[in-house]
């Protein structure tokens, strides 16, 4: 496909990737180097850059060049492409696709190159290939023959399957391979020498029993897998359920006793009995765990240890704690002093053990009430003596002060000499302590008087 | 003569192919034609992309009077990649190692589809004149070339008379 060109083409009008003159120049925006369209756009694809100065460059940045340029590159003189053939003619490259479209004398032969190398059909079954496809189709190609391996018949590649199947010579194994037979050889020879000398043929009956016995018990055995499973999970949440129910009951769970006793022998009836769930202990509920286990065939061969596995650690961990452990022994022992819980009844059930606290607290409330009724009443009788007391005791004070003032005045009258000028009531100039109505008169005003005190005054 | 756009992939492929084949004939047809003073590269029978080369030793340089054998590989994807060269001489140069590999930018990371076979080495014989120790690819070398040169160029004529004598 290279042109020749008739003449040494300018040096300025080659690109500078494949050093032939531009085909379909386009110009970079940015640096304005020109190249060939296919050049620069391959060269982009590795390395986003110019090739000449090495700045950015994107497809973007390229626009066709200059007509010019163009110009001058599509009307170089150029031979035709079939110069090889015999064909001489020269033009300007623009009018080449013409000529060897149209004209060329050798163009039919051209056609058929091309056609060649578009699709070629296969030989053999006659589909058409590309060239490049056409390599890979061959040795896949079915209807290519092969030989058969083992009788080196040859045959057609898409007969070589059910050939294999019925070939005589074909190396098989012997048919009781399963069975552990390890005998290979020609097909031909497994009828007439192996099959009547093979150990493993003359149990097939036996094989064949076996087989159907093992399949049957292997069913059986993913059945009953499948139901151990389901069971499992159910054993597991009621686990869970009974767990939360124990925590919920506290003192009232017990992991032995009466209940355990009774449930052993009455199985489910004795369990229905009780309320729902409030007073059976893990030995009951296991016993019913059992008597379920005795109607599911998935539990037959399981000793009852086997089972004791899932139920074990909850009596445990209660009997291990001190707090819950205690109300188990109230009923016999008085040694219980460290008891967490009120002095309960703890025989009963847990509904009359509610019964009697409810009315115990109603008792208790009305206790209160009374209490509080009567310390009222004794408040306020109290109340009231302390309030004469105090109005008594405020009397005697004023007494007190009463008597204080007329001593004072007594003694005002002694020391300024004006005792004289006091009420006429009064002789003696002398103070007189002994007599504490004396000096009462004096400097003060007639109204003081009337606060005085009688005779007869309680001091 | 270009494809028509809406040619078949395959058909591109080959012409691609094609394509660069003919630009790798036509650079060796001018190598050949106008070659470079100093430097022959001839490709071999058998392999157009594969060349022998030969460098002249610059004047002026430890290598002078020494001939270098190079061998030059293009790539299928030239000249959109650099072509592979390397040294089959021995030299003592700080950029070129004991297996004759050549730390050279434009070999690299530098390459420009516009670099030809011509332009490459040339540059590798500026190399040869110019070594750059602060870029080494033989450590041992470089550090010989910065911390005593004199005595490092005393090495390198040593090994190029050794190795590299006509």
């Amino acid at each position: 496909m290279l042109l020749n060109y008739v003449q040494e083409p300018n040096s300025n009008l080659l690109c500078c990737i494949c050093r032939t003159p531009f085909n379909e120049p386009v110009t970079t925006r940015s640096c304005s180097h020109t190249f060939c369209r296919d050049c620069i756009t391959q060269a982009i694809s590795h390395a986003r850059q110019c090739p000449v100065d090495r700045s950015v460059l994107t497809l973007d940045d390229l626009v066709p060049a200059n007509s010019i340029i163009r110009s001058l590159v599509d009307e170089l003189v150029v031979e035709c492409i079939h110069r090889s053939s015999g064909c001489t003619f020269t033009c300007q490259r623009q009018l080449l696709a013409a000529h060897v479209m149209d004209t060329c004398p050798y163009r039919t032969t051209a056609g058929e190159e091309i056609e060649d190398v578009q699709s070629v059909p296969c030989s053999l079954c006659g589909a058409e290939f590309a060239l490049e496809d056409l390599e890979e189709h061959t040795p896949e190609c079915a209807a290519s023959t092969v030989n058969c391996e083992f009788c080196t018949l040859e045959l057609a590649r898409s007969e070589l399957g059910s050939h294999t199947g019925t070939c005589s010579a074909a190396i098989i194994p012997c048919v009781q391979v399963s069975n552990g037979c390890r005998w290979t050889g020609p097909r031909t020879d497994l009828k007439s020498q192996h099959t009547p000398s093979c150990p493993y043929e003359a149990l097939s009956g036996f094989f064949e029993l076996h087989n159907s016995k093992f399949a049957r018990v292997a069913e059986e055995n993913l059945f009953l897998r499948h139901r151990l499973e389901v069971l499992e999970s159910r054993v597991q949440t009621q686990q869970r359920d009974l767990n939360s129910a124990k925590t919920a009951l506290g003192p009232w769970f017990r992991s032995d006793g009466v209940y355990a006793h009774s449930s052993n022998n009455g199985g489910l009836a004795s369990s229905a009995d009780l309320p729902l769930d409030l007073q059976p202990g893990s030995a009951s509920t296991s016993s019913r765990r059992y008597s379920q286990a005795d109607t599911s065939p998935t539990f037959e061969q399981h000793p009852p240890d086997a089972l004791a596995a899932y139920f074990p650690a909850e009596a445990d961990s209660f009997e291990r704690r001190p707090g819950w452990d205690a109300p188990f022994g109230a009923g016999s022992g008085t040694a219980n002093s460290q008891n967490t819980v009120a002095p309960l009844n703890l025989s009963t059930t847990l509904e009359g053990s509610l019964t009697g606290v409810r009315a115990s607290v109603v008792a208790l409330g009305g206790a209160v009430d009374s209490l509080a009724r009567r310390s009222d009443i004794a408040l306020s009788n109290e109340t009231r003596r302390l309030n004469e007391e105090v109005m008594s005791l405020r009397a005697n004070m004023h007494g007190l002060r009463m008597q204080v003032h007329a001593i004072m005045m007594d003694r005002n009258a002694q020391v300024t000499g004006r005792s004289g000028e006091g009420g006429g009531g009064s002789n003696s100039v002398m103070p007189n302590p002994m007599s504490p109505l004396g000096p009462g008169d004096g400097a003060w005003p007639p109204p003081a008087r009337f606060f005085y005190p009688g005779p007869g005054g309680k001091l | 003569m270009s494809l028509p756009k809406a040619s078949p992939p395959h058909l591109r492929r080959a012409f691609v192919a094609v394509h660069r084949l003919t630009i790798v004939i036509s650079e060796t047809e001018r190598l050949v034609a106008d070659p470079v003073p100093g430097i022959t590269a001839a490709p071999h029978d058998d392999n157009l992309r594969y060349f022998d080369v030969t460098i002249q030793g610059p004047d002026g340089s430890p290598f002078q009077q020494g001939v270098f054998k190079l061998e030059l590989f293009l790539p299928e994807e030239y000249p959109m990649a650099p072509p592979k060269v390397r040294f089959l001489t021995k030299i003592y140069h700080p950029n070129i190692d004991k297996l004759g590999r050549i730390c050279l930018d434009i070999l690299k990371d530098k390459w420009s589809p516009a670099l030809q076979i011509r332009t490459v080495l040339l540059s590798i014989q500026a190399l040869l004149s110019a070594p750059n120790p602060d870029d080494p690819l033989a450590p041992d070398v470089a550090k010989h070339y910065k911390e005593n040169e004199a005595d490092a160029h005393r090495v390198s004529r040593e090994w190029t008379q050794l190795y590299a004598s006509k």
